[in-house]
Formats: C-alpha cells, sequence, structure tokens
C-alpha cells in the first residue's frame, strides 16, 4: 500500500501547525518523518492515522481517499512512544486485545499472539503485566501488538525515546530487520537525526510547519536543499560560514584571515551569481596540520572532544567559531594554533542563499524544497 | 536523653493522645457491654461484661430494620450515583462539545449551595411525586453529584492520550472504551468513591429525618434518634449497643479503605 | 461484541475524536448529551429548581403548608436582620465555626506531625487517628451525650468530682457551646490528619538534607521549609471544616436541640427550625439563602486557592 498526502495542513484556532504537506511513501518503505519538537510531525502521523482531521488536503491510500474513514477503518496500527499496554492485562492479553476488530478465530488469534511473542523473543515473559517488564521489554511488547494485526501500514511515534542509549542503539537494528522480514510500510517518527538517518530508506525532514526535503539519507547528507537541513542533519554540525561571491575573478572571499591578515578566498567550484551566501561545510572535509601550507590559515583550538576512534576539534578564526572533525585522536592542548585547510571539491561546499536559505546549485538557482521526492 | 530513653517517652505519649482519642469509642463499646443498672448507678468499673445489651437492641428495637434500610439506601444512592457520575466524567473527559466549559462551571456551581438550603422545596417535591416515606424519595435526589463528577473526570484525565487514540485505531466505541479501559484503569479511584459514598450515604441524617415517618423507611442515624428519644435516658446499655451496632460498618469500611482514602486524598482531596 | 453493531445509538458510535465533517461533529454533541443528560435532569430537579424556588420563596411570605401567600419583597431579609434572635444565631455560629475550625486543623497538625516519620509503630497510631474520619453525627452525638451526661458519664461525673455545680454542661449555655465544639473536632480531626500527613510526608527529604549541609537548626528546618511546604495544605483544610461546620446539623439536634437559650440555634438547624417547626418558610428560605451565600463564598474561595495549588504541582 502507499500513501499520497495531498496539500495537508492542519490549524490548532489560529496556529498553523502543518501547510502545504504533500508527499508520496511508497509500499513497503521505512518512511521517517524527522524534525525538532513542534514541527508538527507527530500531528501529521495523527492525521494520517486519523486520529486527528486535517483542516484542509486529502490523505489517500493507494487510490483510496481516506480522508473521512475513522481510524478502525484505515487497516493500519500504531506502536507510540509510551508504549500505550493496558496496565490491568498481561502481556498476552494486551497483544490479543489489539486484534479486537479484526473479528478472528480463537485459533487464529492464538496463533498470531504466539507468533507475535516469539518473534520479540517474550513467550516467557507472556503472562506478566507490562508494570513487571522493563521499558525494553514493554516495547517489545508494543511491537508484538503490532506484529499481530498483520496490518500493512503501521506507523511508529517517537517509539525508542523513552529507552537508555544502548537499548535504542540494539532496538533500532532489531526494527530494520523486523521491517526487512514483515514488508509492511513503516512510518517512523523521531526527532533525532541519527534514528532517522541510520533507520529510515527515506526521510522527510519537517520544521516550521513545512517539508524542508525529502530524500535518502545519502540525498540529505550530501544535498541539503537548504540551510535547515543542511545543519539539521550531521553530528557534529555543518559549518557556516559568511561568503561574498566575486562572479569576475570566480572566487568566494570568507570571514577568515590567513597568517598575512589578509582574507581566506576559496575558487569557486561553479560559477555562482555575485553576492552574499552563506557557505556550508561538513567538519570533516576541513582537515587540520601542525604546520602551514598552501591554502592554509592559522586558527587557535579552543577545545578537543575525544571520542576515541574520532576527535571534533573546536576552532576559532577572526572570531569565528567552527568544528572540524579529526578521523584520529587529537592530543593537542586549548590555545594552541594550528593550520587548517578547506576543501575545494565542488561536492564539499554548499552554498545558500543569504536571504531564501535555500541550496544554490551549480548554475547559481535557488533549488525548490522538495523537489528530490516531492509529489510528481 | 538516650535514644531509646526518647522513644519510650515518645510512645508513652502517642499511647495516651491514641487513648484520648478513642476513648468516646471504647468507653462506649465497654457500656454497651455492662448492665444498665451498673451505668445507672455509675458503676463503670463493673466487671458483669455480657453481650445481653446487643441482644436486647436486636430483639426489643427494630435495629436492624434500620441497619438493613441504611443499607439498601447507601448502596443504592452509590449505585446511581456510580452510573450518573461516570457517564458525565466521561463526557467532560473524553467528548468535545458545545458549551463543555459552561455546563462543567453548571456542575461545579452546584457544589457551592448548601444542600440545607434545597429541602424545603425538595420536602415539597418528593411530597409532590409521593415519594415520602419510601426509598425512591430517600435515594433519587442524590443520584447527580457534581463532586463525584469532578472526582472521577479527574481520574479519567490520567488515562492517558495514547490508550485513547489506541483504542481508536482498534475501534472501540464510547461504552466499550469506557469498559474496557477507563473504568479497570480507574480502578482504586473508583474503589474510593465507592467507600466514600457509601459512608457518607450512611451517615445521612437531616433528609431522612424530614422524609421518613415509619420504620419500614427510617435509617439507622435518625433511627438512634427514635430510640434514644424513647428510652429518654433510662436504658444507656441498649442505646449504646444500638450506636456501636451502626459504627461497625463505618469502622469495617474505614479499615478496609484506608489505603484508598489515603490515595484519595493525594489525587485531588475527598470532601464533597 | 454485540456493542458496536449498532451504530444509530449515540452511546455507541466509535470513541474518535476526530470529526472533520459537520455530520460528525453533530453526532459527538449528541453522544455527549446522553451522556450529560441524567445527571442533568437529577440536579435540575433537585438542585436547580428548589435553588431558585428558596430564592422566590424568601421574597414571599408563606401559609402553614408551605404555599406562597403573598410578594412582600425583601421584608423577609430585613425581618431576620432585624431579630435579635437570629443575629444571636449567627454571632453563636460564627464563635461554633471558628474555634472548632481552628480546634481540629490544630489537634490534626499536632498529631500528624507526631507520627510523620518512620518509627516503628507509628502506622498503628495513623491508623489509630485516622479513625474517627467518617463516624456519622448521630453516633458521636450519642457517645459524648453518654461522656457528659452528669449522673452516668465519665466526664460529667469526673466534673462532680471536682467540685463543679453545673456538670450537666448540656443545660448550660456555655456548656452546650463547649460540647458542640468538642464533638467537632473529635470528629474532623481524622480527616485533616490524613491530610496533614501527606502534607508532612511529601515534603522531600533532599531539603532537610541541604539544610542539614548549611548547618540549619531543628527550628530554622521548621519555619523555612516545613510551614511553607505544608501552609497550601493547612490553608485548604481550614477553608473546608469552615464549610463543614457551617453546616453542622446532627450534632444540635441530637445533643442540645439549639438551647439552651437558643445559645447553639445555629443557623443551618435554625433553617430547620423556622421551616419545619414554625412553618414560616418564608423567613427559613431568606435564612438559608444567608446560609447559601457564606457557603458559596467559602467555596468559591477554595476553588480559587485548590485551582492554585494544583497548579503550582
Amino acid at each position: 500500500m502507499y500513501i499520497k498526502l495531498d496539500h495537508l495542513t492542519k490549524q490548532f484556532g489560529d496556529t498553523a501547525v502543518l501547510d502545504g504537506i504533500s508527499a508520496q511513501i511508497q509500499e513497503g518503505e521505512f518512511f521517517v518523518l524527522v524534525g525538532p519538537s513542534g514541527s508538527g510531525k507527530s500531528t501529521l502521523l495523527r492525521i494520517i492515522a486519523g486520529l486527528i482531521p486535517a483542516s484542509s488536503g486529502s490523505v489517500f491510500f493507494d487510490s483510496q481517499n481516506v480522508t473521512d474513514l475513522p481510524p478502525k477503518d484505515r487497516h493500519l496500527t500504531m506502536v507510540f512512544q509510551n508504549y500505550a499496554l493496558l496496565p490491568f492485562m498481561s502481556v498476552a492479553d494486551n497483544i490479543r486485545f489489539g486484534l479486537h476488530n479484526l473479528d478472528l478465530d480463537a485459533t487464529e488469534e492464538a496463533k498470531r499472539v504466539n507468533d507475535a511473542l516469539d518473534m520479540v523473543h517474550l513467550t516467557e515473559l507472556r503472562d506478566r503485566k507490562p508494570k513487571e517488564l522493563s521499558g525494553g521489554q514493554q516495547q517489545r511488547v508494543a511491537l508484538a501488538r503490532a506484529i499481530a494485526t498483520k496490518a500493512s501500514l503501521v506507523l511508529m511515534d517517537e517509539p525508542l525515546s523513552n529507552l537508555d542509549a544502548q537499548l535504542r542503539t540494539e532496538m533500532r537494528q532489531e526494527l530494520v530487520q523486523l521491517h526487512k522480514e514483515l514488508g509492511m510500510t513503516l512510518l517512523y517518527v523521531t526527532h533525532d537525526q541519527v534514528e532517522a538517518m541510520t533507520m529510515g530508506e527515506r526521510i522527510m525532514v519537517l520544521n516550521d510547519h513545512h517539508i524542508q526535503q525529502v530524500g535518502t539519507p545519502l540525498d540529505l547528507y550530501n544535498h541539503p536543499a537548504n540551510k535547515f537541513v543542511a545543519t539539521f542533519i550531521g553530528s557534529p554540525k555543518m559549518n557556516m560560514f559568511d561568503a561574498t561571491v566575486d562572479a569576475l575573478e570566480h572566487f568566494a572571499t570568507l570571514e577568515l584571515t590567513d597568517a598575512n591578515q589578509h582574507s581566506v578566498r576559496l575558487p569557486l567550484p561553479y560559477d555562482l551569481a555575485a553576492g552574499a551566501y552563506q557557505l556550508g561545510i561538513r567538519p570533516e572535509k576541513i582537515t587540520l596540520s601542525r604546520s602551514a601550507s598552501a591554502g592554509s590559515f592559522p586558527v587557535r583550538v579552543m577545545a578537543v572532544a575525544n571520542l576515541g576512534r574520532e576527535s571534533s576539534v573546536s576552532l576559532v578564526n577572526n572570531g569565528h567559531e567552527f568544528i572540524a572533525s579529526v578521523p584520529e585522536q587529537y592530543p593537542v592542548p586549548e590555545n594552541q594554533i594550528v593550520y587548517a585547510t578547506l576543501p575545494t571539491d565542488a561536492a564539499d561546499l554548499h552554498f545558500f542563499d543569504e536571504k531564501s536559505n535555500l541550496a544554490v546549485n551549480n548554475k547559481g538557482v535557488p533549488e525548490k524544497a522538495g523537489v528530490l521526492d516531492g509529489i510528481a | 536523653m538516650t535514644t531509646s530513653l526518647k522513644h519510650i517517652n515518645h510512645y508513652f505519649w502517642l499511647t495516651l493522645v491514641a487513648l484520648l482519642m478513642g476513648a468516646p469509642i471504647l468507653i462506649g463499646i465497654w457500656a454497651s457491654l455492662l448492665p444498665t443498672a451498673d451505668i445507672a448507678a455509675g458503676h463503670l468499673t463493673s466487671t458483669n461484661i455480657s453481650l445481653n445489651n446487643y441482644i436486647a437492641a436486636i430483639q426489643t428495637t427494630p435495629v436492624l430494620r434500620y441497619m438493613a434500610n441504611s443499607f439498601i439506601v447507601a448502596i443504592l444512592i452509590t449505585a446511581g450515583q456510580f452510573v450518573l457520575c461516570t457517564l458525565a466524567a466521561y463526557a467532560f473527559a473524553f467528548l468535545d462539545f458545545k458549551f463543555k466549559k459552561q455546563i462543567f462551571a453548571l456542575f461545579l456551581i452546584t457544589m457551592m449551595l448548601p444542600f440545607e438550603a434545597q429541602i424545603i422545596p425538595n420536602f415539597q417535591t418528593i411530597r409532590v411525586f409521593g415519594w415520602l416515606d419510601s426509598y425512591a424519595g430517600l435515594t433519587i435526589p442524590f443520584f447527580a453529584s457534581a463532586f463525584g463528577v469532578f472526582m472521577l473526570r479527574q481520574a479519567f484525565l490520567q488515562v492517558p492520550d495514547e490508550l485513547h487514540e489506541y483504542s481508536q485505531l482498534i475501534g472501540l466505541n464510547h461504552l466499550q472504551f469506557l469498559f474496557k479501559i477507563v473504568l479497570p484503569y480507574s480502578r482504586s479511584t473508583l474503589i474510593t468513591f465507592g467507600l466514600y459514598m457509601f459512608l457518607t450515604h450512611w451517615n445521612d441524617y437531616l433528609w431522612p429525618l424530614i422524609t421518613t415517618f415509619s420504620d419500614s423507611y427510617r435509617t439507622t442515624q435518625v433511627g438512634l434518634k427514635q430510640l434514644q428519644a424513647q428510652d429518654t435516658f433510662s436504658n444507656w446499655g441498649v442505646i449504646m449497643a444500638t450506636a456501636i451496632l451502626i459504627l461497625l460498618p463505618t469502622l469495617l469500611i474505614l479499615l478496609v479503605g484506608q489505603r484508598y482514602f489515603k490515595k484519595g486524598l493525594n489525587t485531588g482531596g475527598l470532601k464533597a | 461484541m454485540e456493542l458496536h453493531k449498532n451504530p444509530d445509538n449515540p452511546l455507541l458510535v466509535p470513541s474518535t475524536a476526530a470529526a472533520s465533517t459537520k455530520g460528525r461533529t453533530l453526532r459527538k454533541t449528541n453522544a455527549a448529551l446522553w451522556f450529560l443528560l441524567p445527571s442533568l435532569v437529577i440536579l435540575a430537579i433537585f438542585t436547580f429548581y428548589p435553588m431558585i424556588m428558596t430564592a422566590i420563596e424568601s421574597l414571599f411570605s408563606t401559609n402553614v403548608r408551605g404555599e406562597l401567600a403573598q410578594f412582600v419583597g425583601f421584608s423577609n431579609y430585613a425581618e431576620i436582620f432585624s431579630d435579635p434572635l437570629f443575629l444571636k444565631s449567627l454571632v453563636n455560629t460564627f464563635i461554633f465555626v471558628i474555634t472548632a475550625g481552628l480546634g481540629t486543623i490544630a489537634l490534626a497538625l499536632f498529631l500528624a506531625s507526631m507520627v510523620s516519620d518512620k518509627l516503628r509503630g507509628n502506622g498503628f497510631f495513623r491508623t489509630a487517628f485516622a479513625s474517627t474520619m467518617g463516624i456519622s453525627g448521630a453516633v458521636a452525638s450519642v457517645l459524648f451525650l453518654f461522656l457528659f451526661n452528669p449522673s452516668v458519664g465519665v466526664i460529667g461525673l469526673l466534673l462532680k468530682n471536682i467540685g463543679v455545680k453545673q456538670n450537666n454542661l448540656v443545660a448550660d449555655p456555655t456548656g452546650a457551646m463547649i460540647i458542640l465544639v468538642v464533638v467537632s473536632i473529635w470528629m474532623g480531626t481524622g480527616f485533616s490528619f490524613l491530610n496533614l500527613l501527606g502534607a508532612l510526608q511529601s515534603v522531600p527529604d533532599d531539603y532537610y538534607a541541604v539544610a542539614d549541609l548549611a548547618g540549619w537548626s531543628s527550628w530554622q528546618k521548621t519555619w523555612k521549609i516545613t510551614v511553607p511546604m505544608v501552609s497550601p495544605t493547612l490553608f485548604f483544610l481550614l477553608v473546608v471544616e469552615i464549610i463543614g461546620k457551617f453546616k453542622t446539623f446532627t450534632e444540635i439536634d441530637l445533643i442540645t436541640g439549639g438551647g439552651p437559650d437558643n445559645a447553639t440555634n445555629f443557623i443551618a438547624y435554625k433553617v430547620y427550625t423556622d421551616a419545619f417547626g414554625n412553618r414560616n418558610f418564608g423567613i427559613a428560605a431568606s435564612e438559608a439563602l444567608v446560609l447559601t451565600a457564606i457557603i458559596a463564598f467559602a467555596t468559591w474561595f477554595q476553588f480559587r486557592f485548590t485551582e492554585r495549588k494544583v497548579y503550582y504541582k
């Protein structure tokens, strides 16, 4: 089953929560809705579920317009952040309860419950009450309840955010695996971009009531459509520099200074109109060395976060702070002067229009948000 | 002072205060076991204890009938309130409708209006309905309770939104959601509610005093006045035995319900 | 699952919060009506109607059967406020309410602070102190009538033995008032005790730990931590007790009958005697409205306050 969202909007009173949401989700896709809190992603999920009415626009499941269909008739199931388990029912009964409106016969019901329990490895705990389980186990019960319905669409609302960090990483793998085995369409809401990147086949980034971009994880990382996506995806965040483009001379002047107190200039990788831009560069594309070389400029080390196999180095030059990621341990003391080199590859330099914040491609025309995978 | 001495001191005072607080009941129980002759002579230290007063109370007074009446009345009111308050509280907790705020305010306003100021017209209403001296007259006026609605609404609001959403996904209708999720979820508040309402109406006095005229419908509390008036200060033993009999269900409920009452206090306070 | 097979019954429509179409909103409004109707009908007949009738009756003179005779405007009110008996009743009611209210809270606070820490055996005493909660006015009245009885009661005999001439307190205006106050405190303590105990125990231990680290004395700890933390509960209870004691009826009816010399003819009792004793319904109705005004004000005060308390949580 594929899903089509057609110009959905939602207002609560006078407050706009969602505006002009159009997208298409493919059958069997692991599709992630990601955005900061308040971006409307949970609201969008609930509109798709039918729990909240849209103010305008339509939702299609395959070719059927389901906009006015009550949730129970949409043949979907949902996994919630706080699990939504009934505290007074055993694990098995909770799962059976989820089959309420399917009108299954007793044998089929029992089989579904057993299979689902087996799938999430909770068969031994079937008679426990949710209270007697750990958070991770409770989440597995919620998953099993969803699995047992065999719904072809599963919605998940921040299902892992109440788990501790290590368990969360494990559960991500399990969810991806589960999706592979069962092949349902999976809509997954999270505020965590790492979760989105590691799990999603495609990702919709929401912010400020609007779709910012829809694409595969690498699309978003390599070709962010605007400044928001550029800084939201990736950790540590993409650095942003003020840049002034001189079209004739074909270079960009940054507000950074080299050893001679001259402004740092970068040759343009493609043609750009003259004017003011924001230049985004990922931390791992900035190289550091102890000695000066052609094209490098001096920076002062403010702090080093050693992560073991890599290090994030906070740097300052001419009052501008930025971060370089170094793929090694980096035992340099604070206030030490080192030399930074910026990349020159077209793929590593992301220019954003100063006014619209949209990415500009190598023809100098701002791209439209969502154009990569919007509604065709 | 050493710690253990301090403790002994602490327990000494506690015991003393507890005895003082319990004295009216303890002395009442003691007196109920003594022959009236001994009481009348001021011999409270008599050791002639027996259950004779209780036997006499049961055989010579309608106390059991009174208790049965009170039991029926309190149960009917509790059940009636349970149904009506649950329905109203459900609407306020889970439904959207026009004038919701205003209607809720209307319910709350009734908590500001003392029943004492309504008894005259209510008496007339009951008389017109032909409900004087009947279970209907004793119970139906109390079937609605703003306090009960308020208390249950508070409890219902504790049901997580996600469970409400889930129930819609699996297609529960209002009554299924109410019975399968909301009520089991609010179990401890419902028990508190039931015990509290039973106790409150077991203790009703003014309304039964005005509207009952016969032993067939007279309730315990009013019955106690009746017995006391008939026996004017003569048969203390039987009067005390009757009072203790009437007190027993109360003490039983307090003992059983103690942890629920404590919980109820923590979740918003009890007292109509 | 027969329940959800009949979509025409408003109670059985899906419990959906969503309602994008007008039709669905309408159906939901209907459902709410069915849920509320039973309560609204009972309230209309037995609360709002009588309240309005009482207000109307207070503007009329009435015959002995309680039927409205003649519109008299506010002269019933003028009459009661110039009636020394009513004014006396009002003053005595206030004396009773304040004394019994403060006494109840003070005793409850004392008891709660005695057993609030986790010493062994305190659980037993907590149960003991809470046990007066829920005892009926009638039973309490009989128990205390016995205690204060001048010839057979423990206290009556005690008073006699220490040489009190008038040891029949019920026959003495001040004595009768004292008995009612004592009974009222005894009955009310359990409820306030449980509340205060909860409040005392919910003060986080961390606060005291910080105070200990800062070297505060126990006196400082009491005044700077315990009192501010418990004072919302104290205030709440005071209002609740005051409202409850304004409605005192049973104990008066059974112990003093409003006497002697109308010393304990408190307002709720006076409404009853004027209506069902003197058959003066117009006067009783205006007295009832004065009582309503007092209680409505106190309740409103409590609502406002509870709202704040909840908010601060």
